[in-house]
């Protein structure tokens, strides 16, 4: 009697088991290898970004020196002279989609933000993702060190730099602006010991 | 070797089974790359690409892929594919797959790179399937490239990121969102059917005559 009339002949458990071994082994010899070939570019890539947008906000920067301090990753921006001109460091948190990742470049007292750059970020296009543009991002020109968001003008008495919203309809520069508020308040400690 | 069907196994994903207008497959990705023409193309061409590398591969060992485990065994081989294209988009053009986003990973899910294998590529020699990744890949790229202009013209005025409509012109951006894909895409379908309908019945007519 036959029970699996669909079974080919020959596809006994032996054979399925060894096709897809053999099958998941190739797969898994040929990413190996196409990651080992591409691993030192992709990490370029991810450097030229950074450096770019350091360049982008200071540009004066001629040298990018990657420093680890205890468990963040700092980045000495000098100038032709060698002088540190600025210091920056990337900070990550929730968007409204996914996560922003945003890089923030301070001068060298750590008083000021003179620029950010959006690194990632996968906002509504249109309306969240207004963030990445121009038009936002130079309100962090000059900024204090720590921010605030308004829909609103600046009220006397705001020591602290006013970020506007983007648009009250999405929480993008809200979450920009935590990001780098939190972020600050981590690694404050940190840098003023350096 | 079937060599009599080669040439309608490629045109039939062009028009008369274009995976995106007629048969409705592949839709998550055709509604989400294509704010801009140019990200639709783009996708077209990475989902065209690992469509011919897996139809060959499965093609090629149909003979001995074991029917209860066929799924499993095109989507490792689809998987792989896709991977190597990500790879290699994040290695020489980052800026392109940041554009592309989360979608390109989502390829390997795209129901018609499964459904061709399915339907077509387990079942028929190596020539005939690529050929029909030829056509299916084509047809695709000339459907997201289409919806992209559309909304790419009508949502920020440009066409690849050339300006062509006047700054007079107050954009739709509704558009570049995702109800504006679904009208854009419902009416495209629409259009299409009744060219469609058009077509056949000056074919029924002309056979009569």
């Amino acid at each position: 009697m036959e029970i699996n009339k669909q079974v080919k002949p020959g596809s006994g458990f032996l054979k399925i088991v060894l096709t897809l071994m053999i099958i998941t082994a190739i797969s898994g010899g040929i990413l190996a290898s196409v990651y080992s070939v591409t691993k030192e570019k992709i990490k370029y890539q991810q450097k030229q970004k950074i450096e770019k947008a350091i360049l982008s906000i200071l540009p004066q920067t001629k040298q990018v020196d990657e420093v680890k301090v205890n468990s963040y990753t700092l980045y000495k921006c000098k100038d032709e002279d060698g002088e540190v001109a600025g210091l920056a460091f990337i900070a990550e948190g929730p968007g409204y989609q996914d996560l922003i990742k945003v890089l923030v470049v301070m001068n060298t007292d750590l008083t000021l933000i003179k620029g950010i750059e959006i690194l990632e970020s996968v906002e509504t296009p249109g309306l969240g993702d207004k963030i990445t543009k121009g038009e936002f991002k130079k309100q962090f020109k000059d900024a204090s060190s720590v921010l605030k968001l308004s829909k609103g003008l600046p009220e006397k008495g705001d020591k602290e730099t006013v970020i506007q919203v983007v648009t009250g309809a999405t929480i993008s520069s809200q979450a920009v602006v935590d990001i780098i508020n939190t972020k600050m308040n981590e690694i404050r400690p940190f840098l003023q010991r350096n | 070797m079937k060599t009599k069907g080669i040439f309608s196994d490629f045109a039939k994903g062009l028009w008369k089974q274009n995976p995106v207008f007629r048969m409705l497959l592949g839709m998550c990705p055709t509604l989400a790359v294509t704010n801009a023409a140019f990200n639709g193309l783009t996708m077209g061409i990475a989902t065209g690409f690992t469509l011919i590398c897996s139809s060959t591969i499965v093609s090629s060992f149909r003979k001995f892929i074991p029917s209860q485990v066929r799924i499993p065994s095109f989507v490792i081989i689809i998987a792989t594919f896709v991977t190597v294209v990500d790879l290699f988009l994040k290695a020489n053009f980052p800026q392109i797959r940041q554009e592309l986003g989360p979608y390109v990973p989502l390829i390997i899910v795209n129901c018609i790179i499964l459904g061709r294998q399915e339907a077509f590529a387990s079942k028929n020699p190596v020539i005939n399937s690529i050929s029909d990744a030829l056509g299916m890949g084509m047809g695709f790229t000339c459907a997201l490239v289409l919806l992209g202009s559309v909304r790419e013209i009508l949502g920020t005025g440009t066409i690849f990121n050339q300006q062509v409509l006047g700054s007079g012109f107050q954009t739709w951006t509704i558009m570049l969102l995702p109800p504006g894909a679904f009208l854009t895409l419902g009416i495209l379908i629409g259009v299409i059917n009744k060219i469609t309908k058009v077509l056949e019945a000056k074919r029924l007519e002309g056979a009569e005559n």
